[in-house]
């Protein structure tokens, strides 16, 4: 009987997580645990980051099952087995499903636009400029992966960081990194995006003082006019249908943006639009944090590779803020001091972080001039052009 | 396999030539729209004479500014906005009068001096404007 005991203690013990436990492992598993101390207590991202941090720790936890990375690396030239995800998966191999089939970002973004309120950028559509301008970061990050070494796929990925945009970022990498051998994964990417998005409120101060003059953030910008309810339901379909004729791969994106602004501004489906804000928006938040979260393996995040996505991403949000600021003082001159510079920087689509850093710095200047309103235009256009660049990214670089 | 700058080059300008003709074309669109909006609007405000409006709006002395408005005043153009603003403040009006039981009227308004400061509605706006996704 003792003997019986005996075995069954060391059998058991042969099985656990702490006898396959390896030194990556347990260093992915702290790495994760300061993941949730940054979303738990200085709340980074939360919404996200939580969700991230635990399929962080949960792929760490050995002889889970929970996820596969062999069904999914797969090499150059092969299609994922998705009969092979459903019949040896764990639940977060079928959670990031989602994720591969790009269901997830297309449903955030639903949601994304039955929050967000265009009238700014209806009434002020200059706006759009500054949110183009502030993409630069995303192209010109792509130069920097290049010179890091990264393959076309690697950087595209790597670049669409400086959207400040979390699910297009996921989407985006998700098609590009299709598939086995690359350095970087879905979620190094996420990671990276999201820490940065969380940080906006200290990269893009600096970046705003620096390249602006007192004078010119003392800049009040006349009140925006007021828009009509007709304006605001026809925006979102004209922007589907100009951005989907000229960049048809942005229409997921851009589509669901827009439907979800559609049901907003049509006010006669109210049900579908409270859903998609909340409960829809939740329950895909947390199956996108928890999957995107357990991609992240050990040999990818504690590399050389991963130091170079971030600083990469700090380049590409660094870039893309300067970039919309620098326009911003462009149309400040066009109009004779009638644009502030400062609401160039809400033209990457960190909504409304970005925004707020313009009032912010603004109100540092002169308490008393409201420019969130102003930033929220440029802001709102951030998303749509980030998306834009995303169709392009993916349009251009072979998947 | 490492890109060859041209390449490179082709991606980032070819992407900022796209984003930026995408973005201008959707500018054109809202311009467009914004014009012909302002058009049916000001045809509107031309059909309809002061006189056939059932209920006159509330005389309100407005004293010539000679300093910077405060930008949070909207610039009101429109018939209909003006009528809705008319009767929140003849609405007001009402009720202050109610509550004191004296006959109350509007004389002027002026801009607020100094630190403007957001009150509970703006403030309520601003945070359902702007709540994090």
């Amino acid at each position: 009987m003792f003997t019986i005991f005996l075995n069954t203690i060391s059998d058991l013990i042969a099985s656990s997580g702490l006898a396959s436990m390896t030194i990556e492992n347990a260093a992915m598993i702290l790495i994760a645990f300061l993941f949730m101390w940054l979303a738990i207590k200085h709340k980074f991202e939360p919404l996200l980051l939580l969700p991230i941090a635990f399929g962080m720790l949960l792929t760490n936890l050995p002889n889970t099952g929970m996820y596969h990375p062999e069904l999914w690396n797969i090499n150059s030239g092969e299609e994922i087995s998705y009969s092979d995800v459903l019949h040896e998966g764990g639940l977060l191999d079928l959670l990031y499903m989602g994720v591969k089939l790009q269901i997830y970002p297309a449903l955030i973004f639903l949601g994304i636009g039955c929050m967000t309120d265009f009238a700014p950028l209806i009434a002020n559509p200059k706006s759009f400029l500054l949110g183009a301008a502030a993409q630069a970061g995303i192209f010109l990050t792509f130069i920097g992966a290049a010179a890091f070494g990264f393959n076309g796929n690697e950087a595209g990925a790597i670049s669409i960081i400086g959207g400040a945009d979390g699910p297009t970022a996921i989407y985006v990498s998700s098609l590009l990194l299709n598939g086995g051998g690359y350095k970087v994964e879905v979620g190094t990417i996420a990671l990276a995006a999201y820490t940065y998005m969380a940080l906006v409120p200290l990269i893009q101060p600096p970046i705003m003082r620096a390249l602006t003059t007192k004078k010119e953030r003392l800049v009040r910008m006349t009140q925006l006019r007021a828009v009509s309810k007709t304006e605001k339901i026809i925006f979102p379909i004209a922007v589907t249908v100009i951005i989907a004729l000229l960049v048809p791969s942005a229409a997921p994106l851009v589509g669901m943006l827009m439907l979800g602004n559609l049901f907003k501004e049509s006010g006669v489906v109210d049900r579908l639009c409270k859903t998609a804000q909340n409960e829809l928006m939740n329950i895909i938040t947390i199956f996108l944090g928890i999957s995107v979260g357990a991609t992240t393996v050990a040999e990818k995040i504690i590399s050389i590779d991963f130091l170079k996505v971030i600083v990469l991403g700090v380049i590409a949000f660094s870039v893309g803020t300067a970039a919309g600021v620098l326009f911003g003082k462009l149309m400040y001159v066009v109009t004779g001091g009638k644009v502030n510079p400062l609401i160039g920087s809400a033209g990457v689509s960190a909504v409304p972080m970005a925004a707020r850093q313009s009032q912010k710095v603004g109100a540092e200047a002169d308490p008393t001039n409201f420019l969130l309103m102003h930033a929220m235009g440029p802001n709102v256009a951030g998303v749509i052009g980030s998306a834009v660049a995303a169709g392009v990214l993916l349009s251009i670089i072979p998947h | 396999m490492e890109m060859e700058w041209s390449y490179v080059g082709a991606v980032v300008i070819s992407g900022l030539v796209i984003v930026f003709t995408a973005l201008l074309l959707l500018i054109l669109a809202v311009w467009l729209m914004g014009e012909i909006f302002a058009v049916i609007k000001g045809e509107k405000k031309k059909k309809i004479k002061p006189e056939d409006r059932e209920a006159p709006a509330p005389v309100v002395r407005v004293p010539v500014v000679t300093e910077p408005a405060v930008q949070a005043i909207p610039a009101v153009t429109d018939t209909e906005s003006e009528d809705e603003i008319a009767a929140v403040i003849a609405a007001a009006v009402a009720a202050m009068s109610a509550e004191s039981g004296k006959a109350m009227k509007i004389k002027s308004i002026r801009p607020a001096r100094g630190r403007v400061r957001t009150n509970a509605w703006a403030g309520a706006a601003a945070s359902e404007a702007t709540r994090t996704f």
